[in-house]
């Protein structure tokens, strides 16, 4: 009996043991761009660090002055080294002038959050007030008069302004593209994706201790309770997420069970099944594997498939950039 | 008396007393310098805002009025900054150098109180040093956990991304320049905020003599890179603060004369203070 029980936990041991191969995902690419010669570091003027990537390219500044401020500067751009510079203006001229890249010192959130891209003036919504009521005037046409305006918003590239309004005891969701569709309850923040075409409103009834997800489209979620949590576009997708307590929803369809997580850190695969996640010490893809310590990460989609890219720095010297398919 | 959180709590009852004492002292200071509300405009405004839609972070610091604005005005800049930075710098990787490496290798400002983690260590372990288990229970915040840890920053760094635990550090800083300070004798209450802010923006561990020397200097600004006008931290602090007591002076004595004038009129009856 003893003997046996004992082949029994080693049967279990082995199994558990070999779960993780069965369940690794896609191995990453590793490559070493770069290793800081003594006395370099990331450059981190004014609580900033000026580490950028994109599909193509990866873009570092460094310094190697006293502390982390410099100079003298450097720029190392895909393991080519430019410099010295003394100056912060010339430096961050150097890495990112002219190109088709974020500065790198900005936040990186793979949630779209487009607080920071305004539209030209002439393609910003108003509201004014007219005859005891409200309009929206956007782009030379007005909307309304409605009873009372609520969010007002209008996309970066100009293109469409979205608001919420009231008129005679309806509530609508409205696009200036046409679409119009009719919500109940209390209209929160509107949020639209990063090409400006999908947009929803999360409405709390007031009645009850709930709400719904209504879509520009004329589609509608819920009811939903207290653990319901806030919405999101990914950044560069039409696909829209939240989460109900441990339930993530995809365009309104349940997904994959999930602790709760801030959608900044969050890079969802295109069917929304698989992700990886970041926390300050690991990058977390959903198969399990962990990888430490990213400092950068972007995703892109590349052959049908999201691709995830990051920097590491490791030995305290060597500037890793790693990429796998989620 | 020391001045434990305790004793500061019994001090809250000398608020009519410290109000009338603003009413008559503010009233009668003479006007800052420089108008900091134009000079950074809107930003000031929202930070302004903030201290207000969160009256919260006030309640919270649980001092007397006195000291209340003191701690305020002593983090009032860094809300000015970061109103006009908000969340826009990449700060992750400075988070993942800081959890991986340490403070060698990333020391930053975060959160609306721009606190850095060398800043939050600091506190953490004169916390631990400087105030009784009796003390640490009337603050109701535990001893922090000591060592330098991958596990330990994680948890710091999570700390200062929460504006409870900002709040918590702002008080900490109070407490523990109280006791570090306690036998300094400062001309008034501004000077007194002069000192503190200096020591919350440069580092309070820096010693006295230094700060001193620092609160002459100007480094603050509200740019992102390359700042073409610096300022004084410590004048926007008390240019804050004399704001805020002015406007509070004049409730006080508003509400003085209510009473003096009910008094008189024999409508006191009922009337509390």
């Amino acid at each position: 009996m003893k003997e046996a029980t004992l082949l029994l936990a080693l049967l279990v041991f082995v199994a558990l043991a070999g779960l993780p191969a069965l369940t690794q995902g896609p191995q990453p690419v590793r490559k070493v761009v770069y290793s800081l010669e003594p006395g370099e570091k990331f450059l981190q003027p004014e609580s900033a660090i000026s580490i950028s990537a994109t599909k193509e390219s990866v873009i570092l500044v460094l310094s190697k002055g006293k502390g982390d401020k410099g100079p003298p500067f450097f720029v190392i751009q895909d393991g080519n080294k430019k410099g010295p510079f003394k100056k912060l203006k010339d430096v961050m001229a150097a890495a990112y002038d002219g190109q088709d890249q974020e500065p790198g010192i900005f936040r990186d959130c793979a949630a779209y959050r487009p607080q920071d891209e305004q539209p030209s003036s002439d393609a910003v919504p108003t509201v004014s007030e007219a005859g005891g009521g409200q309009t929206v005037v956007f782009k030379g046409n007005t909307y309304g008069p409605y009873t009372g305006v609520f969010d007002v918003k209008g996309t970066p590239d100009g293109s469409r302004a979205y608001f919420t309004a009231n008129d005679k005891d309806k509530m609508w969701f409205i696009c200036s593209d046409g679409r119009k569709v009719q919500v109940a309850g209390e209209p929160r923040e509107i949020l639209f994706s990063s090409d400006g075409k999908n947009a929803l409103v999360a409405c709390a009834s007031s009645s009850e201790n709930s709400g719904f997800v209504y879509t520009i489209d004329g589609k509608k979620f819920g009811p939903f309770g207290e653990d319901f949590n806030e919405c999101w576009f990914p950044v560069g997708s039409n696909s829209f997420f939240f989460l109900v307590g441990d339930q993530l929803y995809m365009n309104g369809t349940p997904t994959i069970k999930i602790e709760r997580f801030d959608p900044c850190d969050f890079y969802p695969s295109a069917d929304g099944k698989k992700y990886a996640l970041f926390t300050y010490e690991n990058l977390v893809f959903s198969d399990g594997m962990k990888y430490p310590f990213p400092l950068k990460i972007v995703s892109f989609q590349e052959n049908g498939q999201t691709v995830i890219k990051w920097v590491a720095l490791e030995n305290e010297k060597d500037v890793v950039v790693y990429q796998r398919a989620i | 008396m020391k001045r434990t959180s305790s004793s500061i709590r019994e001090r809250s009852r000398e608020r009519p007393v410290v109000g009338l004492l603003l009413c008559c002292l503010v009233l009668s200071a003479p006007a800052a310098e420089q108008d900091y509300a134009a000079i950074f405009g809107p930003k000031y405004a929202e930070a302004e805002q903030f201290l207000k839609r969160n009256s919260w972070i006030a309640d919270s610091l649980d001092f007397p009025p006195l000291e209340t604005g003191i701690a305020l005005a002593v983090a009032f800049p860094e809300i000015i900054r970061f109103s006009v930075l908000e969340d826009r710098l990449q700060m992750r990787a400075l988070k993942v150098l800081y959890v991986q490496y340490g403070r060698k290798y990333a020391d930053f400002s975060v959160g609306h109180f721009q606190m850095k983690p060398t800043f939050a260590e600091q506190i953490e372990s004169d916390y631990n040093r400087l105030f009784s288990p009796e003390e640490k229970a009337a603050t109701a915040i535990s001893a922090f956990a000591t060592g330098d840890s991958v596990g330990l920053r994680r948890e710091r760094v999570l700390r200062l991304d929460d504006l409870r635990w900002q709040v918590r550090y702002l008080r900490l800083f109070m407490m523990i320049m109280g006791k570090l300070y306690e036998d300094r004798a400062f001309e008034d209450d501004l000077e007194k905020l002069r000192f503190y802010a200096t020591a919350y923006t440069t580092g309070y561990a820096l010693g006295e003599k230094t700060i001193r020397r620092m609160m002459l200097t100007r480094h603050f600004h509200v740019q992102l890179f390359f700042p073409k006008t610096r300022y004084n931290y410590a004048d926007v602090a008390v240019f804050y603060f004399k704001r805020q007591t002015t406007a509070a002076a004049h409730v006080f004595c508003l509400a003085d004369d209510i009473v003096l004038w009910a008094a008189k009129s024999g409508l006191a009856t009922g009337v509390k203070r």
